[in-house]
């Protein structure tokens, strides 16, 4: 084993850190800096333990190339990953140990093709097991409890992956997690592809891990209400770069960003009466076009108690932009309160 | 007299040993200007149904039982002349898939012209100036006829489709899950379209998808579908505050709201089934529930 996995766990130290992590596609020039694509620019983000951050956006934002660098699976252009103080791009740069795998693990989108469908449950997991070199004399009865804790029943044991419903697949690949008891799971949209009734019920297992095992997870998603469901904080990425964060509920209740607050007025909400207007979705199209192009942006705090941030042009005035939305309620839309 | 109305409509898919019923004695009515919302889960039915009313079912589906009125004639009726008469110009659809349906090497404007001159005696020039008409009304620039779809993005190629489809101002739009594959804000500016042009044009509307947040905003009456039946049928509002039928609120419960307090939900727990579905009883006016319902278990997770 590493010594990263044998470090010394320090309870104010985040689970994971990322420092200015910046990923570019197709570029050209000395490693790739000239050109391309930027798709992650300057990310810094810290996820405690026991804490899940639901990292938001649309799709091409970036969202799930940030998880790919994470686990590894993506080598970022220039940046810090560090576990335990430890920048893993310094210390493994030809790719990540078997102490980070076991460490940070990651459950796909698709639980449909992300289990092999020649092998039974059991034998998934306990290859897994055995590969950690935690495997042993009881590794059945240590597979059942593994397939009991992700609330299923041990029978699916000596199922095959095609004989169980998406759900299902999902809980077993969150189970193949466990099996390596890792400190942070990246979650790449793990419920997107299930049926809508049993989507909770993955969310639900997820936090209770954070509850139970003290497990920090990064939720990636695009779907806003869920992120609002399960996280404890909400980070909003636009155009790959993180442009707000804080708090999941304060985050939501004011959104400072015009990019959030677009978002934000255009989930579905049957408590709200009638939909913001096209008007007003133009005129937050023109703030964001206006925040992403200024010269110098800076992250300003707009409610340290919630831990709440935006990333703002140097020369704005947060708290004035913040203001329309801070008069509304929990319940209401920021988009209804734009002047 | 209703625009649409499906009674008892059964459908099955015939193999030589058994058959399965997609959908199952469904019965519904949909009026001039109102939003009719099917939802359920993907297998629950509800495209099968749409499909059916534009006798689109291909082998192995068969409708085997039930009515399909449309403007009180007999859709299941109709020959095929008169089929191709009535798809497009009274009842028009637009498929999930649909941005991905629009011809990769043909211009836009020459597709909307193609569409108008299949159904309409019409010149070219005159078509030409009605799909830049049509564009507009879906607030895409008229010089984008132009254009070939992949010029567009994923959300304009979907508002030119709808554009399509109400080309010819039919009676009845069916929408199969429109914004699926779309961003939320993309998805919301489609709605509001779909909205405004029906205000405009006074359609009626089958909406299907299986996101309840989306339907409850969208529809005035919704239908939910499990296992080919139809187990619950109301007013929006009232399915959204007075759901009855287990299933109905398992699938309300599996949508966590953007506003309010933050509570915890329960969704279905995996394997429950809904079998022998009985027929709805109507507990309140215009509330029909089907009675009983299997009693949902508790997620455990």
């Amino acid at each position: 084993m590493s010594a990263i996995a044998d470090a010394p766990v320090d309870a104010q130290t985040p689970a994971l850190r990322i420092r200015g992590l910046s990923k570019r596609f197709g570029g050209s020039g000395l490693l790739g800096r000239r050109g391309g694509v930027e798709a992650l620019r300057d990310v810094d983000l810290a996820i405690g333990r026991g804490e899940i951050v639901a990292l938001v956006g649309e799709s091409g934002s970036g969202k799930s190339t940030l998880a790919r660098c994470v686990a590894r699976l993506e080598q970022p252009t220039t940046g810090a990953i560090e576990l335990d103080g430890v920048d893993v791009l310094r210390t493994e740069r030809r790719g990540a140990s078997r102490g980070y795998r076991r460490r940070v693990q990651m459950v796909f989108q698709d639980p449909f093709g992300s289990l092999n469908p020649a092998h039974r449950v059991e034998a998934v997991l306990e290859r897994v097991l055995r590969l950690h070199g935690t495997g042993g004399d009881d590794v059945h009865e240590r597979c059942a409890t593994l397939v009991e804790s992700v609330g299923l029943d041990r029978a699916v044991l000596s199922a095959f992956p095609h004989e169980l419903s998406g759900g299902q697949r999902q809980r077993i690949a969150i189970a193949r997690v466990l099996a390596v008891e890792p400190d942070v799971i990246l979650a790449d949209e793990p419920t997107s592809m299930l049926d809508v009734s049993v989507r909770i019920g993955v969310l639900n297992l997820l936090s209770r891990l954070r509850d139970e095992r003290g497990i920090a997870v990064l939720y990636v998603t695009h779907d806003l209400a869920s992120a609002r469901y399960l996280a404890d904080r909400i980070v909003v990425m636009h155009r790959g770069r993180l442009v707000e964060g804080g708090e999941s509920m304060a985050l939501l209740a004011q959104p400072a960003h015009p990019y959030t607050r677009l978002l934000v007025g255009a989930v579905p909400d049957p408590a709200r009466a009638g939909a913001p207007d096209g008007d007003a979705r133009e005129r937050l199209r023109g703030e964001i076009a206006a925040w992403t192009s200024a010269p110098d942006l800076e992250r300003r705090t707009v409610d340290a108690e919630h831990d709440h941030w935006v990333l703002a042009p140097a020369d704005h005035d947060t708290h004035a932009a913040a203001s329309p939305a801070a008069s509304a309620s929990s319940t209401g839309s920021p988009l209804e309160e734009q002047p | 007299m209703s625009v649409l109305e499906v009674q008892d409509l059964t459908v099955e898919y015939v193999s030589d040993e058994r058959s399965v019923r997609g959908a199952d004695r469904v019965s519904f009515s949909i009026e001039q200007g109102e939003i009719l919302g099917l939802a359920g889960e993907s297998g629950c039915g509800k495209s099968t149904c749409a499909n059916a009313i534009m006798r689109l079912l291909k082998e192995p589906a068969r409708i085997t039982g039930g009515s399909i009125r449309f403007d009180g004639h007999d859709v299941l009726d109709m020959d095929a002349a008169r089929l191709r008469q009535w798809r497009w110009r009274e009842v028009a659809m637009v498929f999930q898939s649909a941005m991905s349906s629009l011809n990769p090497v043909m211009r836009i404007g020459d597709q909307l012209v193609d569409t108008l001159r299949a159904h309409e005696r019409i010149s070219r020039a005159d078509a030409w100036r009605r799909a830049g008409e049509l564009l507009a009304m879906v607030r895409i620039d008229a010089d984008r006829l132009r254009a070939y779809p992949h010029q567009l993005s994923g959300g304009q190629r979907q508002r030119v489709v709808i554009a399509m489809a109400c080309a010819l101002r039919p009676r009845l739009l069916i929408l199969d899950e429109p914004t699926t594959a779309l961003d939320v804000v993309v998805q919301q500016e489609i709605l509001q379209q779909i909205r405004e042009l029906q205000r405009e044009l006074d359609f009626a509307v089958l909406f299907i998808t299986h996101d309840m947040s989306l339907m409850l905003e969208l529809s005035d009456r919704i239908g939910i579908m499990v296992a080919g039946r139809i187990v619950e049928l109301a007013p929006a509002a009232t399915i959204r505050d007075d759901a009855r039928h287990p299933y109905t609120r398992a699938l309300m419960g599996a949508f966590p709201p953007i506003s309010g307090p933050r509570t915890r939900l329960s969704g279905l727990a995996e394997g429950v089934r809904f079998t022998d579905v009985p027929d709805l009883v109507e507990v309140a006016p215009g509330h029909l529930v089907a009675p009983g319902g299997a009693p949902i278990q508790e997620e455990a997770a």
